[in-house]
């Protein structure tokens, strides 16, 4: 009995080290430029949106708008690479001034991080095999039909929401795991954005998307709640990337198509 | 007690209870099948490793090595992924069925090893012993070998059976849901780290304090620590 106690003593010191997590400053934007660098925590969520290319370069839509976004300010660019589970941390202990990710914002996300205006909006598709006999969405929502999600999605919801009857299986290990899972028949169907889904077509030759989208997800970086210059600051970038026609050219390439394929 | 509440908001885990012991539930089964089927294995292993006959210990010898040198996240994508239909089951594994039988196989050479020091320290005159009292092979390892080789390894098969309960986390991969994705939930939906993860370490900590009392309770059981 006394090990175990000692054990949850041990587990409460190490809850209190989260107490020191937090840190904050007066106008991110300054630190900025005193320090002549910007900080993005960026995610490797696989291309089109954020990847390594087969340069060994980092590329993708959300890191051609962070580096252009530099440009503009004058600084030089740091990109912090981080799971999915380190975004969050990151942007909250003051490593990164911002993230840079296709986060959606939602009602309880936006109680813990202020969210940008969206830079784009996303279709999410369903795709699957062309042999399975699908050729709606709504098709493959039937009992006997297993869908594959990437596990902790916004997608996992809206699944559960559009398709009750279908079996839901949650991969863990990003989009390509799902891909994986319907190339090697362990679901019938997949769902993802529409530019990750037509980066699948591209390597699984015998998959296709199945017509229609369920839902169009608003994408926006996300940064700490107090920062209200800086968050003011990207949504007045992305007016203005918008209004001078950049922001669409980079949508055009890298998220409506593979077109990208051939240079990355 | 709302000092807490800064840095750790037990009223959102409230919010995520049934999650939290959906995933805590799933953890303790599939590690609880997972650790039954790693010492069977483990302990069949050892014995087939210590065997005069060179074709049955080359064959747990090579398990064992093929297992230890390579990743268990490998093993498990190579159940799930390239298994085809298993004659005897008529289908192929599902998710959960794969992902036990990989972290069993995995835990199972490691666990073997374990065992065969635990084995090995038993004194010879024992054997000779049991030997003289007409005890067969497999009396002998039942009524005397085995009891106090657990007794006397219980405390790292323990470290193991700890590793093994973490490993389950990898699962998650093939798409089983356990405590870890649990704490993607309340990530995903509410992004909060702290909220997420201490909560599934205090999880992974109570399945360890229950392992840690269970193992004494063998032990004293078995053969008591001074054997």
């Amino acid at each position: 009995m006394k090990k175990i106690s000692k054990l949850f003593g041990l587990s409460l010191c190490a809850l209190g080290l989260g107490v020191f997590a937090q840190s904050a400053s007066a106008d991110v934007l300054q630190d900025i430029v005193k320090r002549g660098e910007l900080r993005v925590a960026v995610q490797t969520q696989g291309p089109p949106v954020s990847f390594v290319d087969k340069n060994g370069e980092r590329t993708g839509f959300a890191i051609e708008v962070v580096k252009m976004m530099a440009d503009d300010m004058g600084v030089e660019l740091m990109l912090l690479d981080f799971d999915w589970k380190g975004l969050i941390p990151a942007v909250n202990s003051g490593k990164a001034d911002f993230l840079a990710a296709d986060m959606t914002p939602n009602a309880k996300r936006t109680l813990v991080l202020s969210f940008t205006e969206p830079y784009l909006y996303s279709d999410v598709v369903l795709y699957s095999k062309k042999t399975q006999p699908f050729v709606m969405w709504q098709d493959a929502c039937k009992e006997g039909v297993s869908i594959g999600v990437v596990q902790g999605s916004s997608n996992v919801g809206l699944l559960q929401a559009l398709c009750p009857d279908s079996t839901i299986k949650e991969y863990a290990g990003g989009g390509a795991a799902v891909a994986q899972a319907v190339s090697a028949d362990r679901v019938d169907a997949g769902i993802n954005d529409f530019a990750l889904a037509a980066g699948y077509m591209v390597e699984y030759t015998e998959f296709g998307i199945l017509d229609g989208a369920p839902k169009r997800w608003p994408l926006s970086f996300a940064t700490r709640p107090d920062e209200h210059h800086l968050l003011r600051w990207m949504d007045n970038y992305f007016m203005l990337i918008r209004n001078d026609g950049r922001l669409e050219e980079l949508a055009d390439y890298w998220m409506r198509g593979p077109v990208w394929k051939n240079d990355h | 007690m709302d000092w807490i509440l800064d840095f750790y908001n037990y009223r959102v885990v409230g919010q995520y209870l049934p999650e939290f012991a959906r995933g805590l539930g799933s953890t303790a089964w599939i590690s609880l099948v997972s650790l039954v089927m790693s010492l069977s294995v483990g302990t069949v292993a050892a014995m087939m490793r210590m065997s005069a006959n060179p074709i049955v210990w080359r064959i747990a010898a090579g398990y064992v090595q093929a297992i230890r040198s390579t990743p268990l996240l490998i093993q498990i994508y190579l159940i799930y992924f390239t298994l085809p239909a298993l004659p005897l089951l008529g289908r192929r594994l599902d998710e959960l069925e794969g992902g036990i039988i990989a972290l069993g196989l995995n835990a199972g050479a490691y666990m073997s090893e374990i065992i065969r020091a635990g084995i090995e320290s038993i004194s010879r005159r024992q054997i000779e012993g049991a030997q003289s009292v007409g005890m067969t092979y497999l009396q002998r390892m039942r009524h005397v070998v085995l009891p106090q080789a657990f007794a006397r390894v219980a405390p790292p098969l323990l470290g193991q059976t700890a590793v093994l309960i973490k490993d389950s986390s990898l699962v998650s991969f093939i798409g089983v849901f356990e405590l870890f994705g649990a704490g993607l939930v309340v990530l995903n939906e509410r992004l909060m780290p702290n909220e997420a993860f201490l909560t599934v370490a205090a999880c992974y900590l109570a399945i360890y304090a229950v392992m840690l009392s269970l193992t004494g309770y063998a032990q004293r059981r078995l053969g008591g620590t001074a054997a």
